[in-house]
């Protein structure tokens, strides 16, 4: 895909219409939009890369603060586990499995 | 230790009865460091012992003055009104200190109570918009705002009684202060028996508020003549100090459609209508022309346009956005105009009714009202409900639906506009590297709203700016690319699940669905609440 020369010339004659444009000429404006344009992609590519960083960081905030939670469960957990009322829970699951295998086994 | 937040109030003697539900609704906050500053009497069956509750005897001349004499008692860190008898959510109080130490003014949502505790009317409020809050008081209550901004602003002005509260809360976000958002219901207003006697607007100090709030904000536009069929709105006509030139760029293949019964030249006849219809004198067109379109539509053009018009060849596949680009590399004004040649204006002032937000250094783009050739609503802003596509909203509607809370009557801030009609600055385009042309077809102009609203600037709709725009009408908004809208997600997928101006207690579609409640007593909700009578309730 290409932008035609000779209307961008025309273009930019009528903005400058004090000069004359030489072949020459022709080609640095054309060279000129190419880099305008260019330049214009890169600037989207950075505008689009800091928001996908954006995004990245979002997210690792979000499985951080997961992974905190988590892990204040698990020492919750652990505190209960060492409790005496951990020693119950484990006696009371002991005796319902027991059960549970005498019921089978009936 | 100072409060958080410092209630308001001014209590007649009629008032009462209805004053012990509001301090009940208050002593039921989650937080319990809040105040009440009550200017007037208590109820006899209060007890004097609660510390929270400060009392000002009064006389004072007038309720505001009341409540000036109110404020200026208040020792909290935030000061917010609220009418005896309304009632606050039990988490009012939490809410809004978890937000306010870095903001001078936090609203939330609101809805109706009546005595029998049955709730209706929620008002599901969107963020922060302070062109809407120009022309329509909605962030209503509750709106807690910073004690110190209100004193150094000077409080209530009693010479606008009626619409002082909307005076008050312009007065300070002039200041340019953070301004938050609080989407949940936190507050209850309680009618007063018969209607709404008590809690009228006042039109003529409604009309004063904005036009000296214009004059202080040197906002290029004035009030309009009258008020028209919707009281309670105000609405804004351009008045430009200077007539920028305006790039519109115009990317078209020629294309002919049946429209209405006639075989169209679409470029042509959008091109026909620009130039008979616009009120504003100095515009260029480019337009980006494909090599189907064949040398009697160029001729046409020419013949329509002249001098104004400015022909940038485009040939190969299409690619929407990389045309607008190279449409914008030609332009020699300040402001581009991107518009689809499948418009026709209808409003003659479309373009100074978009410039007069657009010339805001705050403002990235502005977008206008866009109707199908049958008057239904095409775009009136642009909402997204998660990742799976953003749309437009109430797509289909009749174009004079007011919208809920009349949103498509005053102009709002929206995340995106579409980029068939779209008013930007040069500066900005360039700024954010223009459309990405990683999205050829689809969601170019949204990626570019979000690009601009990355970098601070906000998204406005002119609803005064209304265009036809014959897109097919058949089309289904969701039928796009999915390799474009992953592209999309994968830039702003967080951003697109929280929109922050399409509240989240909608239902997840784009036409302002309030939920039905459940909630056993209360009533179903109402599609469209009215904002125009509690504008201006007294404290």
């Amino acid at each position: 895909m290409q932008d035609d020369p000779s209307e961008s010339v025309r273009a930019t004659r009528t903005t400058a219409p004090e000069t004359r444009a030489t072949p020459a000429d022709e080609t640095l404006i054309r060279e000129n939009l190419r880099l305008k344009e260019e330049l214009l992609n890169a600037r989207d590519t950075l505008v689009g890369q800091e928001a996908r960083l954006g995004e990245a960081l979002g997210e690792a905030r979000r499985l951080e603060a997961e992974l905190v939670r988590y892990q204040e469960r698990m020492q919750k957990l652990d505190r209960i586990e060492r409790s005496p009322l951990g020693w119950i829970l484990r006696t009371v699951t002991a005796l319902r499995a027991l059960a549970s295998r005498r019921r089978s086994s009936e | 230790m100072t409060a958080p937040l410092s209630f308001i109030t001014v209590a007649g003697s009629s008032d009462t009865a209805r004053f012990g539900t509001t301090l009940a609704s208050l002593r039921a906050q989650s937080r319990s460091d809040w105040e009440l500053v009550v200017s007037g009497t208590l109820p006899p069956s209060e007890s004097p012992g609660d510390r929270r509750v400060v009392v000002v005897p009064g006389p004072a001349p007038t309720p505001l003055d009341a409540a000036n004499q109110a404020l200026a008692r208040a020792t909290g860190e935030h000061v917010a009104f609220v009418h005896p008898g309304d009632e606050l959510a039990p988490t009012t109080v939490a809410a809004i200190a978890a937000v306010a130490p870095g903001a001078d003014c936090v609203y939330s949502d609101e809805d109706e109570i009546d005595d029998a505790g049955a709730r209706s009317n929620p008002f599901l409020k969107p963020g922060w918009s302070p062109d809407r809050l120009r022309c329509q008081p909605y962030t209503g209550r509750v709106c807690a705002l910073r004690r110190a901004v209100v004193d150094a602003v000077g409080g209530l002005r009693p010479e606008v009684e009626g619409a002082h509260e909307h005076d008050l809360v312009l007065r300070v976000t002039e200041r340019g202060g953070a301004v938050v958002h609080l989407p949940e219901i936190l507050y209850h207003r309680r009618w007063p028996p018969g209607g709404v006697a008590g809690h009228h607007t006042d039109l003529a100090a409604g009309r004063r508020v904005i036009a000296e709030h214009l004059a202080r904000v040197r906002f290029p536009g004035v009030l309009a003549d009258g008020e028209g069929e919707h009281p309670g709105l105000h609405r804004l006509r351009p008045r430009l100090p200077s007539e920028p030139l305006v790039s519109v760029v115009i990317p078209t293949a020629g294309r002919s459609r049946l429209v209405r019964g006639t075989q169209l030249t679409l470029v042509a006849n959008c091109v026909e209508s620009l130039v008979k219809r616009s009120t504003y004198g100095n515009y260029e067109i480019v337009c980006v022309i494909g090599d189907e379109a064949g040398a009697a539509t160029r001729a046409r053009l020419h013949d329509l346009a002249g001098d104004r018009l400015r022909l940038v060849r485009y040939d190969g596949p299409f690619n929407f956005a990389r045309a607008i680009n190279l449409g914008a590399l030609h332009v020699r004004g300040d402001h581009l105009l991107l518009l689809n040649d499948d418009t026709q204006v209808i409003t003659r002032d479309w373009i100074e009714s978009m410039l007069m937000f657009a010339v805001d250094p705050g403002v990235g783009a502005v977008g206008a009202k866009l109707l199908f050739g049958d008057n239904r609503i095409q775009h009136a802003g642009i909402i997204a409900v998660g990742r799976g596509g953003p749309g437009h909203a109430c797509y289909g509607f009749p174009g004079d639906d007011p919208g809920y809370a009349d949103n498509f009557l005053v102009p709002s801030d929206y995340l995106a506009v579409t980029g068939a009609c779209l008013l930007t600055k040069r500066a900005c385009f360039e700024a954010v590297g223009g459309f990405a042309t990683t999205f050829p077809l689809n969601y170019n102009d949204i990626d570019y709203c979000l690009k601009l609203r990355h970098r601070g600037l906000r998204v406005v709709l002119s609803p005064e700016a209304t265009l036809f725009h014959f897109e097919w009408s058949s089309r289904l908004s969701g039928e796009v690319a999915g390799e474009e809208l992953e592209r999309l997600n994968e830039r702003w997928g967080s951003v697109l699940e929280r929109d922050p101006f399409y509240n989240c207690g909608f239902l997840p579609s784009t036409d302002f669905r309030p939920p039905v409640r459940t909630v056993a007593g209360a009533r179903r909700a109402e599609a469209s609440p009215s904002l125009r009578a509690p504008a201006a309730a007294l404290p």
